[in-house]
């Protein structure tokens, strides 16, 4: 592959000045947690993403999207901060559970190294929920 | 001979096109007898809006590694190949990755499909900060055949008025036959012209 194809190798996000990352966090916990306890703590996580994006970039987020798979699965979407950190699918509440997976996919106005310690500090903030 | 029809949902990142497929899908399978096949061309290594789709019933078959636009052409041309040799389809449903340009995908796939309809998602709440930052969705809006305002449930008459004003005068300028439509795909609103629109 010469380099233009490297380039374009995350879909056109380039031309419009996007960049994307990928966390896949899988846990096991030492204690069980209740659902809706990691529900909201991980849309905290998203929606503190979301308005980093917003402060950094050009005032947009994009799109940041995922998965909770706990015993129930739910997915999530943030768009726009008048929308919100969206949810869908059922999960019961008061549930406990001791094993999950989280997967965010970030696609965004903000590149480079500035994206790159985003990143990490949404890692971060997932792994508090977790204390 | 039967006939294999190309359906493309395209629209920028978050302005609903895997929730409006789920219901597109849905309604061209049980109330039009059609059948459907999905293809979801996707970011990263994760494919979010796949499992999504799994999690209603439906099958989704994954393009990832680029987008269908440019390096993974080939791996699109395979796909439907390989759906029309095994599964017959009427129609198959493309969600784009949401930047893709479209003529590159025509190109690329007119030759094994009977008819090619896109269909571009505009969300209401940020027509304006999208059409300002990026150039693919005036791209988007002027190759579409149908052109969706969707998440209507959250705008008032106002904002209705002011947003279907601008894509109107856009439209009228660079896509005149480009058929308006005003949706909520989470909500069900709205959708029955469009599946009508698409199966005649
Ligand atoms: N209020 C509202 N939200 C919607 C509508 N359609 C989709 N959404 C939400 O918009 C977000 C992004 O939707 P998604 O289908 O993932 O968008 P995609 O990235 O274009 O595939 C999700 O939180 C959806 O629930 C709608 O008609 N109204
Ligand atoms: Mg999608």
């Amino acid at each position: 592959m010469n380099e233009k194809n490297l380039d374009h190798s995350h879909g056109h996000l380039e031309q419009d000045n996007l960049d994307s990352f990928t966390l896949i966090i899988e846990k096991k916990l030492d204690k069980k947690q209740e659902q809706e306890n990691i529900k909201n703590c991980i849309s905290k996580v998203i929606e503190s993403l979301g308005k980093k994006i917003i402060e950094v970039g050009p005032g947009i987020i994009g799109h940041i999207k995922g998965r909770i798979e706990m015993k129930d699965k739910i997915r999530f979407s943030f768009v726009d901060e008048k929308q919100g950190v969206e949810f869908e699918g059922n999960i019961n509440s008061e549930e406990k559970i001791d094993e999950l997976e989280i997967k965010i996919l970030a696609v965004v106005p903000v590149g480079g190294k500035e994206l790159k310690k985003i990143k990490k500090k949404t890692k971060e903030e997932v792994d508090k929920c977790f204390n | 001979m039967f006939e294999t029809n190309f359906v493309i949902v395209t629209g920028f990142l978050g302005t609903g096109k895997t929730t409006f497929i789920i219901e597109l899908a849905k309604r061209l399978t049980e109330e039009k007898d059609k059948k459907i096949n999905i293809l979801v061309n996707d970011f990263g290594q994760i494919a979010i809006d796949g499992e999504t789709l799994n999690d209603f019933g439906m099958e989704a078959k994954r393009i990832t590694k680029g987008c269908v636009c440019c390096e993974v052409k080939q791996d699109l041309v395979a796909q439907i190949r390989d759906l029309k040799k095994n599964f017959e389809p009427d129609i198959i449903i493309l969600e784009t990755s949401g930047v893709a340009s479209l003529l590159p995908i025509y190109r690329t796939v007119e030759q094994y499909v009977d008819e090619i309809e896109t269909l571009t998602l505009i969300d209401v709440s940020r027509y304006d900060k999208l059409m300002e930052k990026f150039r693919t969705v005036e791209n988007q809006l002027t190759f579409a055949d149908r052109i969706l305002i969707n998440k209507i449930d959250l705008a008032d008459d106002e904002e209705m008025k002011k947003i279907e004003e601008k894509v109107s005068k856009f439209l009228n300028k660079e896509n005149p036959d480009g058929q308006l439509h005003k949706i909520s795909a989470r909500k069900k609103i709205g959708l029955e012209n469009v599946v009508s629109g698409i199966v005649q």
